[in-house]
């Protein structure tokens, strides 16, 4: 793989676009993805995430804007761009008649890397033990892991891994965690990585990204994205008394459900002072517990921000 | 180039496509001596003249369609195009090897062929003599004969193989073949006939020279353009998921 220039973003799209007939899959994107982060993608299914993606490894020709990879275009100079990416798309894109070390040396040839890339991937994905067996014989994790290796091979600048925990198992989405946390420590690389489900990603990546159809309608950090820790919900002996008790200590409850109330956005500090002014009061609190925020929460106001700035 | 050649050959292992050139021309052979068996003796010659006609009309095209089906459905099934033309790679070469693979496939089909049918007669001479073709084996004939067919049938080859790697689903590329080889079994009758690349094969045997050569020169020209065009066009096609 080829130096990288310093401090240049791992990923750069510039009014990025794509218009598959009248209908923009994809349209005005502007993200940044530093070197040696780990980028969640997130969106819903349908999205425009994976319109994106395939413009940024040059699948796709932009209808409108540019993508950048370490600086290099990837329209104007595909083949600099790609030297610095490798890529998991589809579990299934791997060959099944022949063996995992088969398939990772034909990626290997193809890359002119010497044969030891090989076992230095297995055992970073844990599928030495495996290697010789067919592909066909791979469950889904497997062939996933085995993806994951084909795009370590050659130690790239930058990772670009499309719903990586499609269709695993809870071991599998652990082992992919791991796998994909390692990846900037090991490697120096930035990870970008989408997926439809917050929960899936929020543990391994630090910063993200919220398409929603076809438009990038926020990006930071995960925390600031995520608006804090979610919302907290309390369950106590006596919920209407509760309520009231706590909308006059100046919180926000609401009732969720036949059993808990709701409170949006309270800090750490705030949940302690809840569950001490219940107990003082003489409420027994049965359940106190955060609910981490989904993409569907996220949406709402993201898109009503959006329409805001728009209008 | 080597690096991808090597890759599109590994691919093939374990595949249908590589028993599928073994089984078409064995097919072939196994004919020539049923045939052999059941008429009077025939001389080698027209043996072979029958047995090429065969593959040359028949088998052949029906062969390089099954092959080019199951040549792009390597990549097809898993979905394994977004991998390969995201890699640094010129994406004009991993078609170039894909019609080279073909090519290759077909001329080692051509072999088989050509090693099965002496085959065929030696078998006879010795379990069944009063069968087996007379006279000593026309090496020289059937060399002529298959690479001819060969250069011939490159046309409708990548014709085949453009269809198939363009799309996912394998009855675009089934229709063609077989609309193909029956419009070629209509047109066999005319003069114009050459010009259709399913009849290409089968006219090396007309018994006019100038025909043949025809056939040649167009199956080889013809191809040599229709690959060239099929690279352009493959690489430079979005690839949608």
């Amino acid at each position: 793989m080829t130096a990288r220039p310093d401090r240049t973003p791992a990923i750069e799209t510039r009014s990025l676009g794509k218009r598959f007939g009248g209908r923009w899959a994809v349209q005005e994107v502007d993200l940044r993805i530093e070197a040696g982060s780990i980028f969640g993608f997130l969106g819903l299914n349908g999205a425009g995430k994976t319109t994106a993606i395939r413009l940024v490894l040059g699948l796709l020709r932009p209808t409108s804007g540019s993508a950048l990879i370490f600086g290099h275009d990837v329209a104007r100079d595909r083949l600099a761009a790609a030297r610095q990416v490798g890529a998991l798309l589809d579990a299934r894109a791997v060959y099944p008649a022949l063996t995992g070390v088969e398939n990772l040396d034909m990626a290997r040839r193809l890359l002119g890397l010497p044969s030891s890339e090989i076992g230095r991937v297995l055992e970073i994905v844990d599928l030495a033990a495996d290697a010789r067996r067919k592909v066909e014989h791979y469950s889904l994790g497997m062939r996933q892991r085995l993806g994951l290796a084909r795009a370590l091979l050659g130690s790239p600048g930058l990772f670009i891994l499309d719903e990586p925990m499609n269709g695993l198992d809870p071991a599998g989405i652990r082992d992919m965690r791991r796998v994909i946390r390692q990846m900037p420590e090991r490697c120096g690389a930035a990870v970008f990585l989408s997926s439809h489900l917050l929960s899936e990603v929020a543990q391994t990546v630090d910063h993200v990204g919220l398409m929603h159809e076809g438009r990038l309608v926020r990006q930071g950090p995960i925390r600031e994205v995520m608006g804090g820790e979610g919302d907290l919900l309390v369950r106590t002996d006596r919920n209407g008394a509760a309520l009231d008790l706590l909308r006059r200590a100046h919180f926000r409850p609401r009732p969720d459900g036949d059993h808990h109330l709701l409170l949006p956005e309270v800090e750490e500090a705030g949940a302690g002072r809840i569950s001490r002014l219940l107990v003082t009061e003489g409420f027994e609190v049965i359940e106190l517990y955060r609910r981490p925020p989904t993409l569907e929460h996220l949406f709402a106001p993201s898109v009503a921000e959006r329409l805001q700035v728009a209008a | 180039m080597s690096a991808i050649l090597f890759t599109e050959v590994r691919k093939l292992k374990g595949s249908l496509a590589t028993a599928l050139c073994i089984v078409s021309p064995t097919m072939v052979a196994v004919l020539l001596g049923l045939i052999c068996l059941r008429h009077k003796v025939m001389p080698w010659p027209e043996a072979l003249e029958g047995t090429v006609g065969l593959w040359s009309f028949f088998v052949l095209p029906m062969s390089v369609t099954a092959l080019c089906v199951l040549v792009a459905q390597i990549e097809h099934g898993p979905r394994a195009w977004d991998y390969l033309l995201a890699l640094p790679v010129p994406r004009w070469r991993i078609f170039a090897a894909k019609a080279v693979v073909v090519l290759g496939l077909l001329a080692a089909m051509s072999i088989l062929l050509a090693v099965e049918l002496p085959l065929v007669g030696f078998v006879l001479n010795a379990f069944a003599p009063h069968g087996a073709p007379a006279g000593p084996f026309p090496w020289e004939l059937m060399r002529r004969y298959l690479t001819s067919v060969w250069g011939a049938a490159f046309f409708l080859t990548i014709i085949q193989l453009w269809v198939a790697l363009r799309f996912r689903s394998f009855v675009p590329c089934l229709t063609l073949g077989v609309a193909g080889t029956f419009f070629a079994v209509m047109a066999s009758g005319l003069p114009e006939g050459v010009f259709v690349p399913w009849m290409m094969p089968l006219n090396i045997l007309a018994h006019d020279p100038t025909r043949a050569m025809l056939a040649l020169r167009l199956g080889v020209t013809g191809g040599v353009i229709a690959a060239a065009a099929m690279v352009v066009h493959l690489a430079r096609q979005e690839i949608r998921s």
